[in-house]
């Protein structure tokens, strides 16, 4: 335990999460969209043996990563590792980064944690969970959480707030023939709501408001894989990646599970996909880092690695849009 | 050298049969799960994760990945697609890099996933998904040469 609280403590130094600025989102002062081109900033190889289950952008240019067996690894902007043990009963759906610590969310039990700057491990609350759902993924958001589960009895995907005194429900799925067949979604936050990801083909987008559950589907990219040559007996092997938002551009990799080959998709402001572009190489993207221009990929060369990306408009968005 | 294969093709037919009754079982046991779940632990299920070669037969194997999903083979169960709930389908944990994430790159249940010198450069699982290859460093150089500069 006093290890715990030393590296916790060392976490907290390196994120910055004892000064009382809580987590910022991205400001969306202006929505703009385009072509947008990245260039290679720095890399840093990863622990090979630490499976990668989330990555959550943190201020200051700081990550915490966690894998899917309970290890958390914070980076801090200078890029250098720190590690912590969580106990082995805890094994993260989400991980959040506040002023008071860091919030954890267990996927077996839906309790929720808060580990303090000085190590001490709490148990603040617990979200409740239907006798066949299935936690998959926990957000945090402002100062809730927002959860992705399964209903295995309706066979629907469905996301709900977890929120002090406020469960409402957001979204439900259509209901999927098998338990096993229920649609997945990975969540990630935009400036514009939250983006949900279908994993498998057909790789639909929706964009959701957290507060009022509206929803917006965005254009499918399957029809605009045909230029890129992917035949429809192969998409059993492919999967989407979170999609990642850049002011109102929303950028999602497909990436083949039998080969190196990934396919990024752009999408401009009106949901519809501006551009498909082939790539033979193991990378994916992973988020933007919050108050800076910079987009956080992972790629695999020789070990896996996480990749800074400089992002800038190709050409300046003449006009902002709403 | 008829008789050292008949058998073989014997016993193979029988495990056909038997394993096409799991399968058919692994429907019930959905339902059942979606009507007595008790827990929010993923269900144990038939399914395959990987391949291992015996006697010259492609046997399955289950995996066990913590927080991810637990999957058990049924005994006699021959090498085919995996169920969505073991291995195959959206449950499968990848990598950020969209590659697949296997135990800490290693081995899973005899299932060698870890590639050392002489082992092939690609290692699949029985639904031909890459899970474990080698990198040359000529391929090394290539992705960092693709990967240095995006336009999307």
């Amino acid at each position: 335990m006093r290890q715990i609280a030393t590296l916790a403590s060392s976490l907290a130094l390196t994120l910055g999460l004892s000064a009382a600025s809580p987590l910022e989102r991205v400001a969306a002062q202006e929505c703009r969209s385009g072509p947008v081109a990245l260039d290679a900033r720095a890399t840093l190889v990863l622990p090979a043996t630490f499976g990668v289950r989330g990555v959550v952008p943190g201020p200051s240019g700081s990550l915490v990563l966690w894998s899917a067996g309970g290890d958390l690894f914070s980076i801090d902007r200078e890029r250098s590792l720190t590690r912590i043990l969580l106990p082995d009963s805890i094994q993260p759906a989400g991980v959040g980064l506040t002023a008071a610590g860091i919030r954890l969310l267990d996927q077996a039990t839906g309790r929720d944690y808060l580990l303090r700057p000085d190590g001490a491990l709490e148990a603040v609350g617990q979200a409740r969970l239907g006798m066949a759902e299935q936690l998959d993924q926990a957000l945090w958001r402002e100062n809730g959480w927002i959860l992705a589960l399964r209903d295995l009895a309706s066979r629907r995907f469905v996301v709900r707030r977890f929120f002090p005194g406020d469960a409402a429900e957001l979204f439900r799925s259509a209901p999927s023939d098998s338990v096993k067949t229920i649609h997945r979604y990975q969540l990630t936050e935009s400036g514009r709501g939250l983006l949900l990801t279908r994993s498998m083909a057909p790789f639909t987008v929706i964009r959701l408001d957290p507060s009022s559950g509206a929803t917006d589907t965005l254009a499918a990219p399957l029809a605009s894989l045909e230029r890129v040559n992917l035949p429809a007996d192969s998409l059993a092997h492919w999967r989407a990646l979170p999609a990642v938002a850049l002011e109102c551009t929303v950028l999602l990799t497909l990436t083949d599970l039998a080969s190196d080959r990934r396919v990024l998709v752009r999408y401009g402001a009106d949901n519809r996909i501006r551009q498909v572009t082939e790539l033979d190489a193991p990378l994916g993207l992973v988020t933007r880092l919050p108050g800076e221009d910079v987009v956080l990929a992972a790629r695999r060369a020789g070990e896996l690695e996480l990749v800074w990306y400089d992002w800038h408009w190709v050409r300046e968005p003449s006009s902002p849009t709403p | 050298m008829r008789l050292r294969f008949l058998g073989p093709a014997l016993c193979l037919a029988l495990l056909c049969f038997i394993a096409a009754r799991p399968a058919s079982a692994q429907s019930l046991a959905s339902l059942a799960a979606a009507n007595a779940a008790t827990s929010a632990v993923e269900k144990v299920g038939a399914g395959c994760w990987g391949c291992e070669s015996f006697g010259g037969w492609q046997i399955c194997h289950g995996g066990e990945i913590p927080g991810y999903y637990n999957c058990t083979t049924t005994v006699l169960n021959t090498c085919q697609l995996s169920s969505p709930g073991c291995g195959a389908g959206a449950a499968l944990p990848l990598d950020p890099d969209g590659s697949t994430q296997y135990v800490s790159r290693g081995s899973l249940l005899g299932v060698q996933v870890a590639l050392h010198d002489g082992d092939p450069p690609v290692r699949r699982n029985c639904e031909g998904v890459v899970v474990a290859r080698k990198q040359t460093s000529d391929d090394i150089i290539a992705v960092r040469i693709r990967t240095g500069s995006l336009t999307l």
